[in-house]
Formats: structure tokens, C-alpha cells, sequence
């Protein structure tokens, strides 16, 4: 493919199906941003929140970070083949993507297990009975934050599995590409919550 | 503004996707992806730095090199108008107004918990 | 509106792709919901001046119901009658045919932006079924008052009876309402963006497409926010969680914060369209090129990014930060200079033109001046901490906030309906009976606030059910006098919507036909038919100029289509 620059690009020449997606990103990012925010500032006010987040296991979190990393590299390579119209290579970096957010899911209902194992629940109405009420709240954000991402996470694998099922039928090729944002996006965000809950402590 | 020299071809009706070159290019993925695993590791191994400020620095540091380089490169943003550039980042500049127009009011105070 | 007869009324009303179509849904929804706005304030404001009980057409008012009603009143003329009205109408009916494509670029989001938004009103509406009645904690939804009527942790409750109740299908509403809103802003911005006709820049598109599309821009950067504290506070209600409970290490600062965020960029939401389409009109009727277009256009983009910054003049007596108070007067004061230049422009405009009172001209006048001197200039007063401090939650807020509201949404937008009207039905509106809406409605809403403006500087507190137990302050005859004044007011201004009501339905039937350009205007959607047919354009229009060249030297009409080379 031709990686020079034709011609310089105006607002006009972007696909409005590319467009539409940036500024639905842009929204997200906004959406997150704001949950994103105000944990940060708690957690800032808060010595004992550091406690709460040494009780998450890094090694896992790692594991989900490689995972969507390596996932965004496929649909990228997706997006690659979808220009080239080869319905195969596409189908075969798809089905790798939705893999990784199956291990993605495994790992992540690993996770809550573990986590509602040690009393860590969402409401944190045990661990605000235990006498630690302000550790309580670290809890909701870290499921309201976690949660909600894997629910763009299935949501993304759901879109992708629809559009490459319409590709291996020959057709809209270039919805690869805005599904494909969308994943980048669900790896954005996950690059932010890593440290954020995982590292951070 | 330069969007009177550029007039579409055809008209607005007319035109369906893949009428319209696609004009960002595509990098080698795999170099960056390369790049993004080295940056993801450089935080790992910087989460047993004991200075807690260091620590932080470099990890967020490193995530923000990661979400420019998928931003970029794998979205293409790089390639994108300026004024679509200009849109996402400001998405930016309002969580950053956020951050510092709450700072002195919920981490700057103190919270003395009533007791039941 | 006869080119749509094969189509049934359900096709049409219901599965319409057509643009102008799903406009007109959101147009007649919310008047629908701007009718039990009207309802609401004139129960609360008739018990306010003459007690409680007996009041015609509702009976006795208790203190809870009250409460509910005032929340009602605002959530509903904000998020149901001035964003549908100002974002969704003039977006959707507008965009199109000015910018000469044939519909939006995303038909199908657009008709399910507007099913959210017809599901949002239905389960606001619902609220009222609950058992314990519709929300009535304000319709900014500070937590804890929010979270239930007895606060936090209290142990009868139980996941579903918190569901079942006002606060969660308010906040749902709510949700629903931005989500719509939000996919209908990706719509039009994307529409501006990628579908203008050939040869139109963006340096020539009308003003009021610019204003609607910054508008969408900054109700997506600053909802964000409060979509992420709306679902913290959902789950404080639903499960338990503690955000913002202050035992659990959460602050109701934070929320206050997160809903402001939006909440003040939202009057600038608001504003932009109305004010847009006030410029197109005030353009054509005084025939002269709109004085700083590019200047406007600056300018709003400041204030547009500035509005983002000055969200905690809402919050100075909520125990924020002084230090931060006094940054966020600065810049609430400094975001003035940039609308006073948007004003100064319109003034420019109308200086020696050859104006025209038509009815449209009439409201543009009327909304730029109640605006900017009474809306406008109190919230000077109120944007400087020192003075907010004393005036805070007095009626005096109540008067300058809807000072800013009431001419931006009915003011503003009554200009836009008279002005485009002709466009959309084919047919003239009655003149007679528009500038009996017209005086009628500018009057009435005069002599409601101006009392209230003083109310406020007496010490009227705005949230107070009944006044008789504060004898010594308020009930003095002068004070009950004032507020005798505005109910009053306020129920011969719903009397005279009923003339519009008139005359809307009269003049869809039985109004003089409209040609193609009544107004003799420039911009793309007046050279279309008059209603504009499906697809808007044959052939599509190639556009040579922007939208204002009123009395063109070189030209022998006093105006020149933007098709005209």
C-alpha cells in the first residue's frame, strides 16, 4: 500500500462513518475521563485507598494489558487486509481479536471471583461494616471503572464478529476499520486504567 | 480557512464510501507493537521503584507514550485534518480542566469522618 | 404538507427517515412536554401567591408535591422543551436544507436518537406513577438528597423498591435524554462536516449551522462528566455503593462539580442556537450583511471554551474552596466580553438597516434585548462571588437564570418558529394573531420577573413551600403584592400560548400560501419549495457566496441567493 501522502487531507475527504465514530470516541473518552477523575482525586485525598490497591493482583492485570494490546495489533493488521479486500486474513485476525477478548473476560471473571472471595464486593457494605468505611468505596470504583470497560469489551467483540461475518459475504469492507477504532479505543482506556488501579498503590 | 480550493467531486448525495481515496498510511504495526510491549514493560519493572512520585511519574509517562503511539498509528490520527486532531484533543483539555478546578476542593481537604 | 400523501400517519410520525420529519416529531414532543412544564410552574406559582389549597384544575398542594412539581418544571423546560426545541429541531429541519444535501448522514441514528428521546419523556412522565411519587430533590440531583428520601444506608430498602422510585426514573430519564442528544449531536456535526453542497465552505455556512454545531461539540465535551457521576449516583441509589456518601470517604462536592461541569456549559447550549438563528433573522429583516461574521464566529468558539472553566459560580456558597471561588468569578466576568461582542455585531447589523418588523423581527428584538440587559447583565452581579454570597438561592437567581432561559428557549425560539414556519408548512402564519402572541407573551414575561428580581434583593428564599411562617420577613402587603403580580403574569403568558396553539393549527390548514422566499432571504433553504419535497433539492444547489449579501452593490435586488454567482 501507498504510505505516501496524496493529497493533504480536509475535513471533507474523511468517510462520515470514520467521522461519526472519532466523535463517539471523543465522547467516551470524556465519559471515562470524568469516572477516571474523580477516582484519581479520591485516591489522592485518601492514604488508605493505597492499601485497597496493593490487594489487586498485578499479574493479572499485566496479563489483561498484553492480551488488548496484542489484540489492538490484530484488528490494525484487520483493518490492513480489509483494504486489500481479502476476506480470509481478515477473518483470520478477527477471530484472533474476539480471542483475545475472550481470554480478556476469563481472566477479568477471574479476577471479581478472587476479589468477592476476599469480601471485596461492589456495594463494600461488608468491608464498611468491618469498621473500614472510606477503604469501602475504593472498591465501587474499582468495579464501576473495570466493569464498565468490559462491557464496551464485549460490546467491541460483538460489533467485530457482525462486521467480519458482512466481509466473508463480500461486503463493507471499510466497517473493519470503524470497528476496529472502537477496539483501539477499549485498549486506550485499559492502557489508563492499568496504573491507574493496579500499579499505583 | 482553505476549503474554498478543495470542492468535492461529485455531489455530497452522490458520494459513497469507497469513492473517496483513503489517504493515511499504513506504518509497520509490528514495529509499534514492539514498541508498545517495551513500554509496557518499562512500567512493569518501574512498579518495584520504591520512591512512590518516581514511580508514578514513570508509569503514567509511559502509558501516556502508549496511548499516543495506538492513537496514532493504530487510529491513524496522525493522518487525520487538523480540525479532527484539534476535536479529540480537546477532549483532553476538558478532563484537565476538571482535574484542576476540583484539586482544591477534594484532595487539598482534609475529611474528618463522623463517627456513628 | 401535501407531498408526503402516500405515506400513512404512522409511517409518517413514527418510521420516518426523512429529516424533516423526525424535526417536526421532536417539534410537536416538545411541545407536548413544554405543556406540562407550563402545567407544573402555574400550579406552584398560583399556591406560592394564594396558598395551597383550591388551586383550579389541581386541587390541594401538599409541601412534598410542590417540591416535585419545581424539580418537574426545570428538568423538563431544560432537557425536554429548550434542548429538543433549539438542538434537535433546528438541527435536524435545518441543517440539511442549508448546507443543500438531501438528508443527515446517518438517517437511521437519527430516527433512533429520537426513539430514546420519546422513551426519555416517557419514563420522566412515569416518575409521577411511583409510590412515592415523582423526584423532588431539585433538579440538580445533589446527593444525598438524591439517593432516596431518608439519605444513605438505610436499611429497608431493598434493590427494586429503590428502583421504583421518582429519584431512579428521574435520573434515568435524564440518561436517556443525553444519550439522544449525544447521537443526534455525532449526526449533525458529522452532517456540517461531510455533506455541504459544492462550493460550500465553511466560511459560508449560515451562522445558526455554525452555532448548533459548536453547541453539539460542547454538550459532548462536557457531558462526559456527569455521564460518569450519573452512573455513580445510580449505583449509590440501586446497590449501595458510596461515591458520594460523606461516611463512606465520598463528597457530595464532587458531584456538584461533575453536574455544574455540564450543567454550566448547558446554558451555552442553549444559547448558541437561539442566538444563531436570532442572527440569521436580524440579517434579513434589517437587509444588511451580518456585521462580523467571522468576528461572531471567534467569538463564540472563545466563549464556547471558556464556558468549560467557570462551572463553580454555581457552587460559591457549597463550601468550595475561596481561593478557587475568586478564579472562577474572573473567569465567570471574563466570559461576558466575548458574548458582548456577539451582541455589539448584532447591533452593528440593525444600525441604519432598512429594517422590517415583521413578527419574527419582533421576537429576535425581544430576545436579544430581555437577554442581554436583564439575563445578561444580572449575571454580572452574579458571577462575582461577593455578591453571589448575599443573593445565593434568593429569588433573585431565579429572576436573572430565567432571564437567560425564557428568552433563549421561547423568546429565541418563537423567532426561529415564525421565521422558518413558512418553510416548513408552505404557509404563512396570521400576522394579527402573531403580534398579539408576541406582545402578549413579552409583556407578561416582563412583569413576571421583574418582581421577582426584587423579591429576591428583599431576602426571598427560593425554595420555600409557603411563606405564612416567615411573617416578620416576607409576608408584609408589598411582598405579597409582588408575588400576586407575577402569578398573575405568569397565567396571562400560558393564556396567550394558546393564541399561538391557534394559530399554528389554523394556519397549517387555512394560512395564505407561502411562495418559495417569503422573506426574501439568502440562504440555501429558501430556494427550495416551500414545504421543501423529500430529498430537498433539484437539482442540488452549487453555492457562490455566503449567506449575507444584503443590498449588494452590484446587484438590483436588495438581496442575493447564495446560488446566484
Amino acid at each position: 500500500m501507498n504510505t505516501k501522502q496524496l493529497k493533504k487531507p480536509t475535513i471533507k475527504d474523511i468517510p462520515q462513518g470514520r467521522l461519526g465514530m472519532w466523535l463517539l470516541i471523543a465522547g467516551e473518552f470524556v465519559i471515562f475521563g470524568g469516572l477516571m477523575v474523580s477516582y484519581l482525586l479520591y485516591r489522592i485525598r485518601y492514604e488508605e485507598w493505597a492499601e485497597m490497591a496493593s490487594h489487586t493482583n498485578v499479574i493479572l492485570g499485566a496479563t489483561n494489558t498484553f492480551v488488548l494490546l496484542t489484540s489492538s495489533y490484530f484488528v490494525v493488521k484487520a483493518h490492513q487486509a480489509a483494504q486489500h479486500k481479502d476476506s480470509k486474513k481478515i477473518t483470520m485476525y478477527i477471530s484472533l481479536t474476539i480471542l483475545c477478548a475472550l481470554i480478556f473476560l476469563v481472566v477479568k471473571i477471574t479476577e471479581y471471583s478472587q476479589k468477592l472471595h476476599h469480601g471485596f464486593t461492589f456495594s463494600g457494605k461488608e468491608l464498611a461494616a468491618s469498621g473500614k468505611a472510606i477503604e469501602s468505596s475504593y472498591w465501587g470504583f474499582y468495579f464501576l471503572m473495570t466493569g464498565l470497560h468490559a462491557t464496551h469489551v464485549v460490546v467491541g467483540a460483538i460489533v467485530l464478529f457482525i462486521v467480519m461475518q458482512g466481509t466473508r459475504k463480500g461486503k463493507n469492507f471499510h466497517r473493519i476499520e470503524i470497528a476496529g477504532l472502537y477496539w483501539h479505543m477499549v485498549d486506550l482506556i485499559w492502557i489508563f486504567l492499568f496504573p491507574l488501579l493496579y500499579i499505583a498503590h | 480557512m482553505n476549503n474554498d480550493t478543495h470542492i468535492n467531486e461529485g455531489l455530497a448525495h452522490e458520494v459513497v464510501f469507497p469513492a473517496k481515496q483513503d489517504y493515511h498510511g499504513h506504518p509497520n504495526y509490528l514495529k509499534i507493537y514492539f514498541a508498545l510491549l517495551f513500554l509496557f514493560g518499562i512500567s512493569l519493572v518501574a512498579s518495584y521503584i520504591d520512591n512512590f512520585m518516581v514511580m508514578v511519574s514513570i508509569v503514567f509517562l509511559a502509558s501516556a507514550m502508549k496511548a499516543l503511539l495506538v492513537i496514532n498509528y493504530f487510529m491513524h490520527l496522525k493522518w487525520e485534518p487538523l480540525i479532527l486532531q484539534i476535536m479529540i484533543y480537546l477532549a483532553l483539555f476538558t478532563l484537565t480542566a476538571l482535574i484542576v478546578g476540583v484539586y482544591s476542593d477534594i484532595p487539598l481537604v482534609t475529611h474528618d469522618v463522623y463517627q456513628p | 404538507m401535501g407531498t408526503h400523501k402516500k405515506h400513512g400517519f404512522w409511517h409518517r410520525y413514527f418510521f420516518s427517515l426523512d429529516h424533516k420529519d423526525i424535526g417536526f416529531q421532536y417539534l410537536l414532543t416538545a411541545m407536548f412536554m413544554a405543556a406540562f412544564g407550563g402545567f407544573f410552574v402555574y400550579v406552584f406559582r398560583y399556591n406560592l401567591a394564594f396558598g395551597p389549597s383550591d388551586i383550579p384544575l389541581y386541587g390541594d398542594l401538599a409541601a412534598k408535591q410542590y417540591n416535585q412539581l419545581v424539580t418537574n418544571h426545570g428538568a423538563i423546560m431544560i432537557f425536554w422543551v429548550g434542548m429538543p426545541i433549539l438542538l434537535a429541531v433546528i438541527g435536524n429541519y435545518l441543517i440539511p436544507i442549508m448546507i443543500g444535501t438531501d438528508d443527515m448522514a446517518f438517517p437511521t441514528l437519527n430516527k433512533i436518537s429520537y426513539w430514546i428521546f420519546l422513551l426519555s419523556c416517557i419514563v420522566l412522565l412515569s416518575g409521577f406513577l411511583m409510590p412515592t411519587g415523582a423526584f423532588g430533590g431539585g433538579w440538580t440531583m445533589y446527593p444525598p438528597l438524591s439517593v432516596s428520601d431518608f439519605g444513605y444506608n438505610n436499611p429497608n430498602t431493598t434493590f427494586w423498591s429503590n428502583f421504583f422510585t421518582g429519584n431512579t426514573f428521574f435520573l434515568l430519564a435524564v440518561a436517556l435524554e443525553f444519550i439522544s442528544m449525544l447521537m443526534g449531536g455525532i449526526n449533525f456535526v458529522v452532517t456540517t462536516l461531510n455533506k455541504r453542497a459544492k462550493g460550500m465552505s465553511l466560511m459560508r455556512l449560515p451562522l445558526v449551522v455554525w452555532m448548533v454545531n459548536i453547541a453539539n461539540l460542547l454538550f459532548m465535551f462536557s457531558v462526559g462528566p456527569l455521564i460518569a457521576g450519573a452512573f455513580m449516583l445510580l449505583m449509590d441509589i440501586l446497590v449501595g455503593t458510596g461515591f458520594f456518601d460523606a461516611y463512606r470517604g465520598g463528597d457530595p462536592i464532587l458531584w456538584q462539580h461533575l453536574f455544574w461541569f455540564f450543567g454550566h456549559p448547558e446554558v451555552y447550549v442553549l444559547l448558541l442556537p437561539s442566538i444563531g438563528a436570532v442572527g440569521e433573522i436580524i440579517s434579513t429583516f434589517s437587509r444588511k450583511p451580518l456585521f462580523g461574521y467571522k468576528m461572531v464566529i471567534l467569538m463564540v468558539i472563545i466563549a464556547a471554551i471558556l464556558s468549560l472553566v467557570v462551572w463553580a459560580h454555581h457552587q460559591f456558597v457549597s463550601g468550595i474552596d475561596p481561593g478557587a471561588a475568586n478564579i472562577f468569578s474572573l473567569l465567570t466576568i471574563i466570559i461576558s466580553i466575548p458574548f458582548a461582542g456577539m451582541v455589539l455585531s448584532y447591533l452593528g447589523t440593525l444600525w441604519k438597516g432598512n429594517i422590517r418588523l415583521e413578527i419574527p423581527m419582533l421576537w429576535a428584538l425581544g430576545m436579544l434585548a430581555t437577554f442581554t440587559f436583564f439575563g445578561g447583565f444580572t449575571g454580572l452581579h452574579l458571577g462575582s462571588n461577593v455578591f453571589d454570597i448575599y443573593a445565593h438561592d434568593t429569588y433573585f437567581v431565579i429572576a436573572h437564570f430565567h432571564y437567560t432561559l425564557f428568552p433563549t428557549v421561547f423568546l429565541g425560539g418563537f423567532a426561529a418558529f415564525y421565521y422558518w414556519y413558512p418553510k416548513f408548512s408552505g404557509r404563512m402564519m396570521n400576522k394579527t394573531l402573531g403580534l398579539i402572541h408576541f406582545w402578549g407573551t413579552f409583556i407578561f414575561f416582563n412583569t413576571i420577573f421583574i418582581p421577582l428580581f426584587w423579591l429576591g434583593l428583599q431576602g426571598q428564599h427560593r425554595r420555600i413551600y409557603n411563606y405564612s411562617a416567615w411573617n416578620d420577613l416576607l409576608m408584609q402587603p408589598e411582598h405579597i403584592m409582588a408575588r400576586q403580580i407575577a402569578t398573575v403574569s405568569l397565567i396571562f403568558l400560558l393564556l396567550f400560548q394558546f393564541v399561538f396553539l391557534f394559530n399554528f393549527f389554523y394556519s397549517l390548514k387555512k394560512g395564505k400560501k407561502a411562495s418559495k422566499n417569503p422573506w426574501e432571504a439568502n440562504t440555501l433553504e429558501w430556494q427550495t419549495d416551500s414545504p421543501p419535497p423529500h430529498g430537498n433539492f433539484d437539482p442540488y444547489p452549487v453555492v457562490q457566496r455566503w449567506p449575507y449579501d444584503y443590498n449588494h452593490p452590484e446587484k438590483e435586488l436588495d438581496y442575493c441567493p447564495q446560488t446566484e454567482s
